[in-house]
């Protein structure tokens, strides 16, 4: 990488290393409030707002274990909104990507006299800017009362977003010569599908799935709405920063937004390449 | 029995398995569809015209009337809302995208480092918004860490309050969304950059084309369809996108946002005024994403590579 930085002419050389000065600062404004949260996570309360800045006197890695039991939101604690994140993440993501699967495989294999319009619809309601369909959902979900965790699945068993234009694409370059060899010995259209088409779209369902979960994990705009009683760790952030301002104790805070966010990086740095490619993916066509 | 009406059958039943087969895989899809899109979106502008008070239910255009009433009124929070949200996209899209697409390209240019980079800079995109604003709210408090950076600075005590004056709030959110925003654009840049045919790229290296026009009049138009739809997509989420005001200060503050100030009425239990501003705004919305669309479409004519 150096080899080919010296090679390179005069001024590129000025412009890059200016580039690589200011993106150094910026890499740094990013990771520099992580680091200052750790430190922060394992001081007492007072020490925390004394010295803004110094290092912990004595490191408590007990306030993790505090954390599970002091962060509370209702009656709901640390434990119990890692659970519903994990349901609804993993759930949500079940359905949302079996769903899409499902739909996008049929209108990619099976032309019909439906299957093109279905196309035509999912990209136009991508792109159709509608604002104010949340009054009406909002409505829907309470007088169904799917505002609970496995209610609210529905509103994520959608099979024509994102999901279906990646899987579409996908389904319509799968060679169809084992389908077809399938059908001739026989197998009916749901083999063809679990047995022959699914193992081969493993790659691509797991790297949606993987940017699904992310998605999910992340949200607190539908738990907020919908889920008030069983909070989950994001939303759980969010509403205890509110309550904080009268029960203070902020190194547990900080315990927790890292706890929330250990998942995510494990999950990145396991997946770094599969994540950065399909984000690319998923905004290739349109 | 003869062996035609055997076949005939036997290919009837496939057709009618085959017909059961594509209906089950799509229904759970085309029933939520027609549910949370269908209904939905034919609820939202019955809503729109509906108007319940404690007399009974009538329909009109009282829900609008009051809308347009109470967006000239100075001291309403509506057009305060509108020029916010049209500032929310002037940073996060119109300045944001430009220099994703720099930092895109010089990370293409393999600035020392640039594998790294790449990586914290993405960072920011799959960790919750919830926790970015938490710790950026730690870091402003009144006492916290930048007021002391700042103090020590300038030798003087800065005690500002960044989220909680109205000078300032809009402000530093704004700055929030520009800092935060790089993320996934930048790895769509860099993807839509790398899979560019390298032989273009060498042969106006030989040619001695230098770095701006090589980004100006080859690498541009050449992603430009990257960059078309990802202003597409920004442009039609002009109006819904909220911003992270929730989060903030829940549209105190001056920091209203027609997407917040919609999601704050169903709050409070209001629907049908809501779903008139929503209407509105679609009815605005839908061409101007058309008129983006095309216009970005014409600029350049697809390029063959």
């Amino acid at each position: 990488m150096l080899k080919s930085f010296i090679k390179r002419p005069r001024t590129e050389k000025i412009v890059l290393s200016l580039v690589f000065v200011f993106f150094f600062v910026y890499a740094v404004t990013i990771i520099l409030p992580f680091v200052w949260a750790f430190l922060s996570s394992l001081k007492t309360d007072d020490e925390y707002y004394e010295k803004v800045f110094a290092l912990p006197k004595q490191w408590l890695f007990s306030n993790y274990i505090t954390a599970f039991r002091e962060f509370k939101i209702g009656a709901t604690s640390m434990l119990g909104m890692i659970g519903n994140s994990l349901w609804l993440t993993f759930a949500g993501t079940f359905v949302a990507v079996m769903v899409s699967s499902a739909t996008a495989y049929i209108v990619a294999k099976y032309p019909f006299w439906g299957s093109k319009i279905i196309y035509r619809i999912a990209i136009f309601t991508m792109i159709i800017p509608i604002v104010g369909n949340l009054p009406a959902t909002y409505k829907l979900v309470m007088q169904l009362q799917l505002n609970n965790p496995v209610g609210i699945l529905a509103l994520y068993a959608g099979g024509f977003g994102f999901n279906f234009i990646i899987l579409h694409g996908f389904y319509r370059s799968v060679s169809w010569t084992y389908a077809e060899a399938g059908f001739i010995d026989g197998a009916s259209d749901w083999k063809v599908y679990w047995r022959i088409i699914l193992p081969q779209a493993l790659p691509a369902i797991v790297s949606i799935s993987i940017l699904s979960c992310i998605g999910i994990w992340n949200d607190y705009y539908t738990p907020f709405l919908y889920l008030k009683n069983s909070p989950t760790l994001a939303l759980g952030i969010y509403r205890f920063d509110i309550i904080q301002t009268y029960r203070s104790n902020v190194p547990i805070y900080y315990c927790a937004i890292l706890l929330s966010v250990l998942p995510i990086l494990i999950v990145f740095c396991c997946f770094q390449n599969t994540i950065m490619e399909n984000t690319v993916a998923g905004g290739l066509k349109g | 029995m003869s062996g035609e009406k055997v076949k005939s059958n036997f290919f009837r039943s496939r057709k009618i398995r085959r017909g059961i087969f594509i209906g089950a895989m799509l229904s759970i899809g085309l029933i939520q569809f027609a549910i949370f899109w269908v209904y939905v979106n034919v609820d939202s502008i019955l809503l729109a015209f509906k108007l319940t008070t404690r007399t009974g239910v009538s329909w009109g255009l009282d829900n609008f009337k009051r809308f347009f009433h109470e967006f000239r009124m100075p001291d309403m929070e509506l057009s305060l809302a509108l020029t916010n949200t049209f500032l929310l996209f002037l940073v996060g899209t119109v300045i944001g995208l430009p220099v994703s697409l720099l930092f895109a390209y010089y990370l293409y240019k393999k600035v020392p480092c640039s594998k790294f980079f790449r990586v914290v800079f993405f960072l920011p995109s799959i960790i919750s918004a919830a926790v970015l604003v938490a710790l950026f709210k730690y870091l402003l408090a009144v006492e916290g860490p930048v007021n002391t950076i700042l103090s020590a600075l300038t030798g003087r005590d800065v005690s500002l309050e960044w989220l909680t004056d109205e000078k300032y709030s809009m402000g530093t959110i704004l700055f929030y969304v520009f800092w935060t925003g790089f993320g996934s654009n930048i790895v769509l840049l860099t993807g839509a950059i790398h899979r560019l045919p390298t032989d273009v790229l060498e042969y106006a290296k030989l040619d001695g084309v230098k770095m701006t026009r090589e980004l100006v009049q080859i690498i541009i138009p050449m992603i430009w369809p990257t960059l078309s739809t990802l202003l597409v997509f920004a442009t039609a989420g002009l109006f819904t996108n909220s911003g992270p005001i929730l989060l903030f200060t829940e549209g105190q503050y001056k920091t209203m946002t027609i997407g917040y100030f919609i999601f704050n009425e169903v709050q409070s239990n209001s629907y049908e005024y809501p779903a008139a501003i929503g209407l509105v705004f679609t009815v605005i919305g839908f061409p101007l994403v058309m008129i983006v669309k095309g216009v970005l479409g014409k600029i350049f004519e697809d390029v063959e590579y």
